[in-house]
């Protein structure tokens, strides 16, 4: 379904933001894609969908949807993958959502722009899609503006309007950081239901790996612009083999522990500008020796399906 | 909503009586006294003191304030001294031709001024956007004053293509109302400039860029219209300014209109039709400010409808 090659994606200014990032989302699929802020894990989603920001650039690499590589596609080719092959909603549903349209109008749009539909059969099918997403009240709420609704109702309406152009895959930017933890948990479900339904892919970007380790099946983990690991969630989580893998599972509250949170990891992670040479996580890394600052590991298979990016992946421990 | 509007016309009004009450007083502390500006200064004592009884100048100024208040409010500010009928008649005659060019030079204003802002913002910092930007800058640095000269100066001395004064025909509007909308268009060009290009990096506009529409949908039915928001405050901000500029391009052209009566007045002295224009124009900026709030009620369904959020 989705399939992104060694993309690397730089700043104006030459600044590599991401180093060579490849990962695969099957038809129907459903891959989480985690790490701290500024690990890129969003500018690889925008980067899928063809909307990174201005400033920034896919240099080399390839986003094949469907096999057809989208970097080297025309603009006309890319806007007609966009909404119909490929959707996605955002983070902030209250800044995603147009202040001065009407919800039921907003979600209609791409029914009506590029499936001809008349406004009374594109108001109907709004309304259809609200109530697929559990949206309560869906005839009122089509004709509500978005500062009207909660912030749960927003980020159903905003999946609404994405599933509204029939799409095979959906990436999902950090779907409930903005949203209350009772809410957070609705929305998650709701995104697997319609997965389950309809066949839908996902790709799930969040820093929270708690947040998506229910509804994923493969994990992909970011640092720096670069894959640390990958593989099928339960193993990632139970026997992680990258230490930065390691130092995220262990910052997952166990709803059984009733004991403090364990330490989170020291350190922030490198901006984009002043990475560290190697492997750019040695410097917050436990296990870091000599040969770490220098020698920047490579991905390699370490079991099947799996993945990591670590030189001393095998003595990492849980 | 109905009372949010209320409240704007409520507003209005009070701006009016501070008008009314600022004219009151700046013409009881200007020197001598209104009687001796009437009657002139060669005047006797006893006619002096004749037209202080009639105006009532003898009574305490709250009730001086009071009855110049009431005649206000009857739009009675006397007869003019010059012309030979009220005031006020002598300014409502003028007032069809000031509305006239200040419509016209808000017209062009909005109609040059919007595109050309939009297409500059929609790519900041390129070259389109940078000749625009410097442009603007220019047309809103030049003078009313020097711009009418040198359009009097082009089009009707030189070239001999369209009349240098007066109304009349269409032909007549053209340069004082190019002249007044210049630095108008260079305002609503640079501030739509900068709306756009805020929205444009709003995260609502990736959304509709999410959606696979033409770019096209993407500016009118997204970027524009939240971008006319602070573009329609400004506008009405500037209206006061538009009619300075109106005094000024009145009296280079010799249009008609209450700019062109009002520097006549004060130079004749004639201190009723000054009053009765000033509180016109005070009217027609209440009233022009009162459209600008009603259509941003329009624009902003936020303010509109309430929030529960």
């Amino acid at each position: 379904m989705l399939a992104v090659r060694d993309l690397v994606v730089r700043t104006e200014t030459g600044t590599t933001v991401i180093d060579g990032v490849g990962l695969t989302v099957p038809r129907g699929g459903a891959v989480g894609l985690v790490g701290e802020s500024g690990s890129g894990k969003s500018v690889t989603s925008l980067a899928a969908i063809g909307l990174l920001p201005d400033g920034l650039l896919a240099v080399s690499g390839a986003v094949e949807v469907d096999d057809v590589d989208q970097l080297s596609a025309s603009a006309d080719a890319r806007r007609g993958t966009r909404g119909k092959k490929v959707a996605m909603i955002f983070q902030d549903p209250l800044a995603a959502l147009n202040p001065r349209q009407r919800i039921g109008r907003q979600i209609d749009e791409i029914l009506r722009v590029r499936d001809g539909l008349g406004r009374a059969e594109a108001a109907r099918a709004a309304v259809e899609l609200l109530r697929r997403v559990d949206m309560p009240d869906p005839e009122k709420r089509a004709n509500d503006y978005p500062h009207q609704l909660s912030g749960g109702q927003r980020q159903r309406a905003m999946i609404a309007l994405a599933l509204a152009g029939r799409p095979e895959l959906l990436l999902c930017d950090e779907p409930t950081t903005a949203l209350d933890v009772t809410v957070q948990k609705h929305i998650l479900h709701l995104l697997a239901r319609v997965r389950a339904e309809s066949g839908l892919a996902l790709l799930l970007v969040s820093h929270d790996l708690r947040v998506i380790s229910h509804v994923v099946t493969d994990l992909v983990v970011m640092y720096a612009g670069r894959i640390a690991e990958t593989g099928p969630v339960r193993d990632l989580l139970s026997s992680p083999r990258h230490p930065y893998t390691a130092a995220l599972v262990r910052n997952v509250p166990s709803p059984r522990a009733r004991v403090a949170l364990p330490a989170p990891l020291p350190g922030t992670p490198p901006e984009p500008s002043d990475r560290p040479g190697g492997c750019a996580f040695h410097p917050r890394c436990p296990l870091a020796r000599d040969r770490c600052a220098t020698d920047k590991p490579q991905l390699r298979e370490i079991g099947t399906g799996r993945w990591s990016a670590c030189h001393y992946a095998e003595e990492v421990r849980p | 909503m109905g009372r949010l509007i209320a409240k704007r016309i409520g507003i209005g009004v009070l701006v009016l009586w501070g008008a009314v009450t600022l004219m009151f007083l700046l013409v009881r502390v200007a020197p001598g006294d209104p009687a001796t500006v009437l009657v002139g200064a060669t005047a006797t004592h006893e006619q002096l003191a004749a037209v202080r009884q009639s105006m009532g100048l003898n009574d305490p100024l709250f009730v001086q304030y009071w009855h110049y208040l009431g005649d206000a409010a009857r739009l009675d500010f006397g007869d003019s001294t010059t012309l030979s009928q009220p005031a006020m008649t002598a300014v409502l005659h003028e007032t069809a031709a000031t509305l006239q060019l200040i419509l016209a030079a808000t017209v062009l204003a909005l109609v040059v001024g919007l595109p050309l802002g939009a297409y500059a913002g929609q790519r900041p910092g390129r070259f389109r956007d940078r000749l625009i930007s410097a442009a603007t800058l220019g047309l809103q640095a030049i003078p009313n004053f020097w711009v009418g000269i040198m359009f009097i100066l082009l089009f009707a001395g030189t070239w001999g293509l369209l009349p240098s004064s007066g109304a009349g025909g269409i032909d007549h509007l053209v340069l004082p109302a190019v002249s007044l909308a210049m630095p108008f268009t260079a305002i609503v060009a640079r501030l739509t400039r900068s709306a756009v290009a805020a929205s444009t990096a709003e995260a609502y506009v990736r959304t509709a860029r999410s959606k696979g529409i033409p770019e096209r949908r993407v500016l009118f039915g997204h970027i524009l219209g939240n971008s006319l928001l602070p573009v329609v405050t400004v506008v009405g901000l500037q209206i006061g300014a538009l009619i300075g500029g109106d005094v000024v391009v009145e009296n280079v052209y010799s249009w008609p209109g209450i700019g062109s009566l009002l520097v006549t007045a004060v130079n004749n002295r004639d201190y009723n039709v000054v009053q009765a224009a000033a509180l016109l124009i005070a009217g027609i900026v209440v009233v022009l400010n009162l459209c600008v709030d009603l259509l941003y009620l329009r624009l902003d369904p936020r303010i509109r409808t309430g929030g529960r959020a």
